[in-house]
């Protein structure tokens, strides 16, 4: 399916590539399930073509569609890491990397930036005007609806979808086995994170693609403040029965841009911080702290969320975060290489009466 | 012809739970190097059965277990001719074994084994036997050279040429050992260090894979056992080849991260072969079919 | 070890679906569910459900979770005393598995079993040999179930010991595989009626529809059935070779794939204390994850992710051919629908399935 934007990336990548101002770009290209692209990797040979030897994707192969929903930024530290030998030597330069960016993505690269995880002036990031990406769970669980929530007729709903094509009228077609084709509206179907995002446009990019970024949204703090009224034991019940799902398989971190550490707090054994199995105690102090180690720097781009294959709603908690760190600190971590992380950064007219003073009364004080 | 030890041997009837470790008590503790990372521990079966179930050639590892921090593999440094103890020495690297080495005599520890391969002893009756080595993975040719000198053994092996090497004279380990065998005439050990230490030496100086090209043992009618830090058998290997052993001659004791110990969990193969039940002694040959994933 | 070919069942029956939780009257019965499962719709493996699901293609974990479960206790300890624990031998009796996690259970079964270089995993093998396992035959499989490639089949009877398959108005035919079947159905002889030859025979030539249908959907390019060494012969010598580092780049390494997949095994072993009281609990573990390999010295083996995912499918399609004589992959596609970039094991097979084997190769 072609655009004005797949087009234009196409091009423009290809050229990057044949000009040698980048090595690799990293893009989408048609996935092999229906509602969803996958990354792909050109390289400077494959610029001109696929290149079915060496099985990498040419710069034809390059899509930009409303499936594009991973966030690219998660395999850019790689690139950029210390590695053993090149700790001495700096011989061989940073590899330089072309990247399609939505917002997001681009928050995550400044993120990264600010961390020393990539190095910017390697990059060359063309950014996409975002109009939001279709959550596939949304058309499954329409899908799913049809069938009718009694009973057992029709096939499981991931399986029933077929095909699913983007029209130009912007609407969604879904070819179904068991319905027809379905259709549905863009907006009816877009991830939640999408419909919230504040910052649809990756600003800073080098490259800008045509298109129009949809309008920003309200950032989304609504629901949190809902479950936030509930009682503490009400929300410890939700907690703990969602967790109780989890297996322990990592994708939540591995999927997520700003978990880069070489060694994860979770594989420690000296200290030991949590058990490696899914007892629960374990499985929840897990994500409870992988999400305060997100705090000021979790760019809402819901990888994790999409990437738990017990489908547990780590998106109510990544949003909580995000909040507390924006009404603690006035910061969300955005295109700003310049602005300093709250949680990396302490200035003098930050409060350390608990250092200095811990007897101190600090609600009648307030907190810095 | 195998000696009664070796009768019940090569793989010991397999318990009926497998992970279960046998009660082992600590007799004794000995620091085996003067940076004192390295402790050698002498452990004694509780049960009677347990240790005649414990029958092993040298080569071979158990999975020692500290309860409360894990289990860890480690070679087995005694000879199936010392019946009374065990012997393991272990390099304080992680949490395991730092547990292990704040140990006292008498604390209890847990013993799975004996697991693995041993050094190829059918092969090695009636050869000479070219030991090379160095570091701390000296452990199980301290069981085989005790295992060959022992009187009942002494006669089925050739001339025994040993070459052992270490950073400096305090990090050789077993001192008292080869104090005795660099008496006998049994085996002909030789010592060496990697640079010219500040004390008296009468060893050799300068980096195995060197030394042992300066004292270019005879490969007629030998097999060469290696057991060393990677770099070592790295540039250790050419000098065999060049000094003229076969690829199948030249015999390895592989390490990898281990935890079933019995080839379940997945963890320690490189290729096809799991270095807990197919090794971890390899010939160089069975190496190089091996990807190099270890 | 193909399950395409002719098959010989040694007792069979009709029996109504009502009539199912009967059967596990003296037994733990675990069937397919919807209740709670999330998101609704999906179906699991859920002990004694209300109902019981037929309309669905697989579950979401594989019947590995019931027999190897994520966490388990090996033993427990109090200072140096150990205690042992009581391995769960109460009777199961699974209902509604596919075929294609029986033959994955069959595969496991030759992993932690005895012969195995003789080592017996008891905490596996004694809650297999107290498990009867009834399978259901697959009439609807989906797009991303890739069997036959594999050597399997829809309606493959390795693992199981009764194969059911679902019949027009409420009943089930089953056809006993194995003795312990067999036994089953004799016991409970007052629940079954008589199928008929030209009716079994109906349901031969369904299977053999649906067979064909997904070998025309999947066609990979390789019948492992036919020839298990297929890919191996492939892959071995490209091992150091470019086309790794193409097909692994967008993998993230994280273990969904692992995880679900019915025969991956790997697993950790580790304590867990408080002051010197605690347990030795065994867990999951992924040959993906960057400390699954790494010593204590901090040396690793497989440092990157290309060669995490390169051990991945050479455990399964290579190494796995020479110590076991199988393919470790049953075709179910759950890595499929479960990788968070559509990395596709399929691209990976076809990719090698394309190369010159080892024999032909110049």
């Amino acid at each position: 399916m072609s655009n004005a934007q797949t087009t234009e990336l196409r091009q423009i990548a290809k050229r990057l590539l044949e000009e040698g101002k980048i090595d690799l770009f990293i893009g989408f290209q048609e996935g092999t399930l229906p509602l969803r692209s996958r990354p792909a990797f050109v390289s400077a040979e494959a610029a001109t073509a696929d290149s079915p030897a060496t099985g990498s994707p040419g710069a034809g192969s390059l899509i930009w569609d409303s499936f594009c929903a991973t966030n690219l930024a998660v395999y850019l530290p790689k690139y950029y890491e210390n590695q053993p030998g090149r700790r001495k030597k700096r011989e061989k330069p940073y590899p330089k990397i072309g990247v399609a960016a939505k917002g997001c993505d681009m928050r995550s690269i400044v993120a990264l930036t600010k961390e020393r995880q990539v190095q910017r002036d390697s990059l060359v990031v063309v950014g996409v005007p975002c109009r939001g990406m279709i959550d596939t769970r949304k058309v499954e669980a329409a899908v799913a609806a049809k069938r009718g929530s009694a009973g057992d007729g029709g096939s499981a709903a991931a399986e029933e979808i077929l095909e699913a094509r983007e029209t130009e009228a912007g609407k969604l077609e879904v070819t179904t086995r068991s319905f027809g084709v379905l259709t549905f509206d863009r907006e009816e179907v877009l991830q939640d994170c999408c419909l919230e995002c504040r910052y649809p446009m990756p600003e800073g990019a080098d490259i800008l693609l045509p298109g129009q970024a949809r309008k920003p949204g309200d950032g989304g703090y609504a629901r949190v403040e809902r479950f936030m009224e509930k009682s503490s034991e009400q929300r410890w019940e939700y907690f703990s029965s969602e967790l109780s799902r989890c297996i322990r398989c990592n994708a939540c971190r591995q999927a997520c841009p700003t978990c880069w550490c070489k060694e994860c707090f979770a594989e420690q054994t000296d200290l030991k911080w949590i058990g490696v199995g899914n007892t629960p105690s374990d499985a929840m102090v897990f994500q409870i702290i992988r999400v305060f180690h997100q705090a000021g720097r979790c760019v809402e781009c819901d990888a994790c969320y999409r990437a738990c294959p017990m489908h547990i709603d780590l998106r109510l908690y990544t949003k909580k975060i995000v909040k507390d760190v924006e009404e603690t600190f006035g910061y969300l971590p955005a295109f700003d290489a310049e602005a300093l992380p709250p949680l990396a950064t302490f200035g003098d007219e930050q409060c350390d009466f608990f250092i200095t003073d811990p007897d101190k009364n600090e609600a009648a004080e307030g907190t810095g | 012809m195998k000696t009664p030890v070796e009768q019940k041997l090569a793989r010991p009837q397999a318990p009926s739970n497998p992970y279960l470790p046998y009660p082992v008590v600590i007799e004794e503790i000995r620091i085996e190097n003067e940076a004192r990372d390295l402790k050698t521990f002498q452990l004694a079966f509780e049960r009677e059965e347990d240790r005649k179930a414990f029958r092993y050639l040298p080569g071979q590892f158990a999975e020692v277990s500290v309860l409360g921090s894990g289990e860890s593999p480690f070679g087995i440094a005694s000879s199936p001719t010392e019946q009374d103890f065990l012997l393991f020495t272990v390099k304080l690297t992680g949490s395991v074994t730092a547990d292990l080495h704040g140990s006292e005599p008498g604390r209890r520890l847990g013993v799975r084994g004996p697991l693995g391969n041993s050094f190829p002893w059918d092969r090695l009756r009636g050869k000479r036997i070219i030991i090379i080595s160095g570091g701390f993975a000296f452990t199980t040719l301290r069981s085989a050279i005790t295992y060959m000198l022992h009187p009942d053994n002494r006669g089925d092996f050739g001339e025994i040429f040993a070459l052992y090497g270490a950073r400096s004279p305090g990090e050789l380990m077993y001192k008292s050992e080869l104090a005795a065998w660099k008496k006998s005439d049994a085996i002909d050990l030789n010592l060496a260090v990697d640079r010219e230490p500040g004390e008296p030496w009468d060893g050799k100086v300068g980096l195995v894979p060197n030394v042992l090209r300066e004292l270019a043992p005879s490969t007629d009618g030998a097999i060469a056992l290696v057991c060393g830090p990677p770099i070592m058998i790295r540039f250790t290997i050419p000098v065999l080849q060049e000094l003229g052993f076969a690829k199948e001659d030249i015999i390895l004791s592989l390490e990898n991260r281990m935890k079933c110990g019995i080839g379940k969990c997945g963890r320690c193969n490189v290729g096809a072969k799991y270095v807990c039940v197919d090794g971890p002694v390899f010939s160089f040959a069975e190496l190089e079919n091996l990807p190099p994933e270890y | 070890m193909s399950d395409n070919k002719e098959r010989t069942f040694m007792d069979r029956g009709i029996i109504r679906k009502a009539d199912i939780p009967k059967l596990a009257a003296e037994r733990r019965l675990f069937a397919p569910a919807r209740e709670g499962t999330v998101p609704p719709g999906t179906c699991e493996l859920k002990e004694n459900p209300a109902e019981i699901a037929y309309r669905f293609s697989n579950t979401r974990v594989p019947l590995k979770d019931i027999f190897f479960p994520q966490t388990e206790t090996m033993y427990t300890f109090d200072f140096d005393e150990v205690s042992e624990v009581s391995i769960p031998t109460d009777p199961i009796l699974v209902f509604g598995c596919r075929p294609c996690d029986t033959r994955a259970l069959a595969q496991l079964d030759a992993v932690f079993g005895p012969q195995n270089k003789g080592y017996t995993d008891p905490y596996y093998m004694k809650r297999r040999e107290s498990s009867i396992i009834i399978s259901l035959a697959c009439s609807d499989p989906c797009p991303t179930c890739f069997c036959t490639a594999t050597g399997g089949s829809p309606a493959g009877t390795r693992g199981a010991d009764i194969v059911a398959h679902e019949l027009e108005g409420d009943s089930l035919l089953f056809e006993a595989v194995t003795e312990k079947g067999s036994a089953l159905l004799k016991s409970y002889n007052p629940l079954f009626a008589e199928a008929a030859d030209p009716l079994v025979a109906e349901v031969r030539e369904k299977d053999a529809a649906v067979e064909k249908a997904v070998h025309q959907a999947n066609n990979l390019g390789v019948s492992l059935g036919e020839d298990i060494a297929a890919l191996k012969d492939r892959m071995d010598p490209l091992f150091d070779k470019r086309i790794w580092e193409n097909l692994t780049a967008s993998c993230i390494g994280c273990g969904a794939c692992t995880y679900l997949c019915p025969t991956c095994h790997c697993f950790d072993i580790a304590d867990e204390s408080r002051l010197y009281q605690g347990r030795r609990i065994r867990t999951w573990d992924s040959c993906q994850f960057a400390s699954f390999t790494k010593h204590a010295s901090g040396h690793n083996p497989r440092t990157n992710k290309k060669e995490r995912l390169r051990q991945r499918f050479m455990h399964k399609f290579s190494y796995a051919v020479e110590n076991m004589g199988e393919v470790l992959c049953v075709g179910c596609g759950r890595c499929i629908t479960a990788c968070p970039v559509n990395l596709d094991i399929r691209d990976v097979i076809r990719s090698f399935a394309k190369e010159p084997s080892r024999e032909n190769a110049s």
